[in-house]
């Protein structure tokens, strides 16, 4: 157990490794200066600027020391906020990692319900509906649902309630009314996911042997659905709990923006349209090693949800 | 029984949340009041500021020499009075104005913040803009400039390149800067194509002496504590109005240091000095500032407002709604917003902000080297039926380089209407396009233009309405080519484009903050536009004493460009913005992008 982890955490850095360099010469191929802001700016001015932030080294040479720094826990400064992209970060992901948790939460338990119930009710009205829902959910971008929720479920409620007083907050991220919405805006794609892969998944194994013979010995249906059939379904649900995670932790952007919350999201934008090159590879590194870490503890849930897998063996 | 356990559970779910709730929606004292920024202020040391957000915030918390009222005009502000001698202005402070640890403003603080925005190591986007207007500040610009060496293994061509100590950058034989011409080249090499030059211990002497020597002789110092003197390259008569601007607000030395200086001055709530109306109480990046009144402000009995939060909304939408919920004081308002609350019949105000938006042409480019082709271009566009259906505002057409937020439009009314909109039949101007293509030895059929834009769906809308009209109104079919923002600029820098849809927006409020960005050399004309009686008349102007001779000339660069037209004007773009009833006294304007030093509350608005 203990080898296979270190194994897969040597894994996980030769990845991060390849990621920033692969990162690092795509946004420097990128067009674009990131100091030119449409004034006139002399070349001296300019030169400066890359002298000050060590972009007048080669690409190469600025890659050396940029991983190097990445281990004293240095991520550089960057060019658009003239402040420590470790900062930024440290700033900003609490709020997208509280807001990601809570989205996350709902998808995960709303999916596995809704996936079950309609794999148990199949073909009947329940079935279709619950699989309408997912379509729609899948179909619908977060920022028309977060724009909906925004409009109707807060601005809407709060203008029948009357003057100074309100459900919902419009946007924010002060109290526990303002993560609602946005968690539930953020939770809709994942939910529609996670739901019809555990319908298609739950529809497989309730047809599989041991669930007739579990029929057979007389168990009740909730007995057989929530004890026998969840545990073999949940694998493919697991697998893509990984990723999803990782997106949904380190900022949604178009959420974010919605809802106004100070989240990391919009720096993974801010960051190429800017050509802020180490925001975007701090935010990069930062959601890769996010990515790798997730994937890895979902590798390790495999083995407690279904101990017939022997994990050390999983990857040969 | 599944279904109504669920229904249980939604229903004491949202009466959870009502209990959570409890008291309403947030109400805001007398005296505070909560406006939208709309973005982070992303560089608040004021001699590196080149935004409009971090303008607003140091408006409110720092007073330069010279401060705007609410009718733009440059008031005493910690200079009490000034004295014009020639060129030389002695400015007189005022000994009660105070930082925030206590310590009094003088004049040693001006003479850093100038120091430091033409110190070129500490790269300022403004320095080179307003180094020409102050003595000695180009000289300080070269001497702080690294010595930077091109990265050219083996590259014969380049490799005798040498540093031009006036313009401060390499050129080669012909004296033309090798940035770009070797642009092409050198990127072979990666990207960015300079190192600093390894320096013997006496050239970095000889550096150091430079730099000891351009200080010693600048136009800008201290007389004493409470005198500052300023000496211009000319007799500028906007130099009141030039001081206010945050590029020359003081900064205390001291707390600059201790704030972390260039690393870490002004990057949170307690690393900015502020000698103004309000203290900045807290800062969450991303989300809010919070401005309190400032107990120790010289003029505090003037202020009105004790808290100001600023909000950093950037949805459009979601900062309205926060305005209907009750959330927001003031917000900005969109075309479609705009038109929403014109239909419902609510009151909303609009200002212009400075904005001219035009088409800048390339005229090393053929056939756009011909001013026919520029000037049949620009002017085949129905300008009102874009602003009508596209900008979706009370914008302007453009009739003059300059726009009438310059001094409230004296200038612009005197300039008068330099170009013909009010004909929408296009056959005399399809005719000159032709014409002027002729001269260039094509035809309508191989002019295939393309119009070079920023990405997006909004901008998309407009680019679509020019090509439309031009296919219409000219028979020309012209591509479009959306690229990122810094894209486009770097595009436009190296003359990789027809046509740009670009805008510029003011400075300081004088025509010269449009009109000298058209001489051969001006810092944004990518086109590179060059008229030699141009130059002449703008280096004239520039030296001009007589404010009615200076007007002259000025007009006379106006009809210049109107007949030239190294950019097709298209139209000044207006703002809306709707505020609650409560808020009164809003300064909004192309110099004063959110000013709420005048503004108050009343108490029955709600």
């Amino acid at each position: 157990m203990l080898k296979y982890v270190m194994k897969r955490l040597g894994y996980a850095f030769l990845t991060i490794l390849v990621l920033i360099i692969i990162t690092f010469f795509m946004i420097h191929a990128a067009p674009g200066d990131p100091f030119s802001n449409g004034k006139a700016m002399s070349e001296a001015t300019k030169l400066a600027l890359q002298e000050q932030y060590g972009l007048n080294k080669s690409v190469p040479e600025q890659l050396l020391i940029y991983i190097g720094n990445i281990f004293q826990g240095n991520l550089g400064i960057s060019t658009k906020y003239a402040r420590p992209v470790t900062k930024i970060i440290a700033d900003s992901f609490p709020a997208s990692f509280d807001l990601g948790i809570r989205a996350l939460f709902i998808a995960v338990v709303g999916g596995i319900f809704i996936g079950t119930y309609a794999a148990v009710r199949r073909g009947k009205k329940a079935d279709s509906a619950a699989m309408a829902v997912a379509v729609i959910g899948v179909s619908i971008p977060s920022f028309i649902v977060a724009a909906l929720l925004q409009y109707f479920v807060a601005l809407k409620i709060n203008q029948l309630l009357g003057p100074g007083k309100q459900l919902f907050p419009i946007s924010g991220w002060t109290s526990e009314m303002h993560k609602i919405l946005p968690a539930i805006a953020l939770s809709l794609g994942p939910l529609a996911t996670i739901s019809r892969l555990m319908r298609t998944s739950m529809l497989d194994v309730l047809h599989a042997d041991y669930i007739k013979t579990a029929k057979a010995k007389g168990l009740s249906e909730r007995m057989i659905i929530w004890k026998h059939a969840l545990r073999n379904a949940l694998m493919p649900v697991i697998t893509v709990l990984g990723p999803i995670t990782a997106t949904v932790l380190t900022g949604a952007f178009v959420v974010e923006q919605v809802f106004s919350i100070p989240g990391m999201g919009k720096y993974f934008v801010i960051g190429i349209t800017e050509n802020d090159y180490l925001l975007t590879a701090g935010t990069t590194v930062f959601y890769g090693v996010f990515l790798v870490l997730s994937t890895l503890i979902v590798d390790l849930l495999y083995g407690v949800i279904d101990p017939r897998v022997k994990i050390s063996k999983a990857k040969e | 029984m599944k279904r109504k356990q669920a229904g249980k559970l939604v229903l004491s779910v949202i009466m959870g949340l009502t209990l959570l709730t409890g008291c309403g929606s947030s109400t805001r004292a007398d005296g505070e009041v909560t406006v939208n920024l709309a973005s982070e202020p992303p560089q608040m040391t004021s001699f590196l500021t080149t935004d409009i957000a971090s303008g607003t915030i140091l408006r409110h918390v720092v007073v330069g020499l010279t401060t705007l009222d609410e009718n733009d005009k440059a008031v005493a502000g910690i200079a009490e009075t000034w004295e014009v001698n020639d060129n030389t202005y002695t400015w007189k402070l005022r000994q009660d104005a105070k930082w925030n640890n206590g310590d009094p403003v003088t004049a040693h603080d001006f003479e850093f913040a100038f120091d430091e925005l033409f110190r070129t190591s500490n790269g300022s986007g403004y320095a080179s803009t307003w180094a020409a207007y102050i003595e000695g500040a180009e000289e300080v610009m070269a001497a702080t400039s690294i010595k930077l060496c091109p990265i050219i293994a083996g590259d014969e061509e380049l490799a005798d390149a040498k540093w031009d100590e006036e313009n401060g950058y390499y050129v080669d034989g012909e004296g033309s800067p090798v940035a770009d011409k070797g642009k092409n080249k050198l990127d072979e090499y990666g990207d960015p194509q300079y190192k600093a030059c390894s320096q013997s211990d006496a050239e970095a002497a000889a550096q150091e002496k430079a730099i000891a020597e351009a200080y010693a002789n600048k136009g800008w110092k201290a007389l004493d504590d409470y005198t500052f003197e300023v000496t211009y390259t000319g007799p500028y008569p906007y130099i009141p109005d030039l001081m206010a601007f945050y590029s020359f607000l003081p900064i205390n030395e001291k707390l600059y240091e201790e704030y972390g200086g260039l690393e870490g001055y002004g990057q949170d709530a307690d690393k900015i000095a502020y000698n103004g109306p309000f203290t900045v109480a807290s800062w969450t990046h991303e989300d809010s500032i919070i401005l309190e009144k400032n107990e120790n402000y010289y003029d505090k009995d003037h202020i009105k407002l004790n808290k100001i939060e600023f909000k950093m909304i950037e949805d459009s939408a979601a900062a309205l709604n926060g305005f209907e919920n009750g959330d927001l004081d003031m917000v900005g308002l969109s075309g479609e917003q705009y038109r929403q609350y014109v239909e419902e019949g609510k009151t909303t105000y609009a200002y212009e902000d400075g904005g001219n938006w035009y088409f800048q042409f390339n005229t090393t480019k053929k056939p756009f080297n011909n001013k026919k082709v520029r000037k049949a271009m620009s002017l085949g566009i129905d300008v009102q039926a874009y602003i009508d259906t596209v900008v979706l505002n009370d914008s302007k057409i453009g009739q003059s380089f300059t726009t009438p937020a310059i001094r409230n439009g004296e200038f612009y009314e005197k300039v008068g209407e330099l170009y013909d909109r009010t004909n929408n039949d296009f056959t005399a101007i399809k005719t000159m396009l032709e014409e002027g293509l002729k001269e260039e030895g094509m035809t309508l059929a191989d002019f295939k233009p393309s119009l070079l834009g920023d990405v997006g769906d909004s901008p998309l809308k407009m680019y679509a309405f020019f090509q439309e009209q031009w296919s219409k109104n000219l028979g020309v079919e012209v591509e479009i080519d959306q690229v990122e923002f810094k894209t486009r600029l770097e595009r436009m820098d190296t003359q990789q484009f027809d046509i740009a849809f670009a805008g510029w927006s003011l400075d300081y409020n004088d025509p010269m903050t449009y009109l000298d960005l058209w001489l051969t050399d001006g810092g944004i004309n990518q086109g590179k536009y060059s008229n030699p009686e141009y130059d002449e008349i703008i280096a004239a102007a520039y030296q001009e004493g007589d404010p009615k001779k200076r007007e002259e000339l000025l007009i006379k660069a106006e009809k210049i460009i109107a007949e030239d037209m190294p950019v097709g004007v298209l139209y000044y773009s207006t703002r809306n913005y709707v505020t609650t009833e409560r808020l009164k006294g809003v300064g909004r304007s192309a110099f004063r992008d959110i000013d709420l030093r005048f503004a108050e509350t009343i108490a029955d608005g709600n």
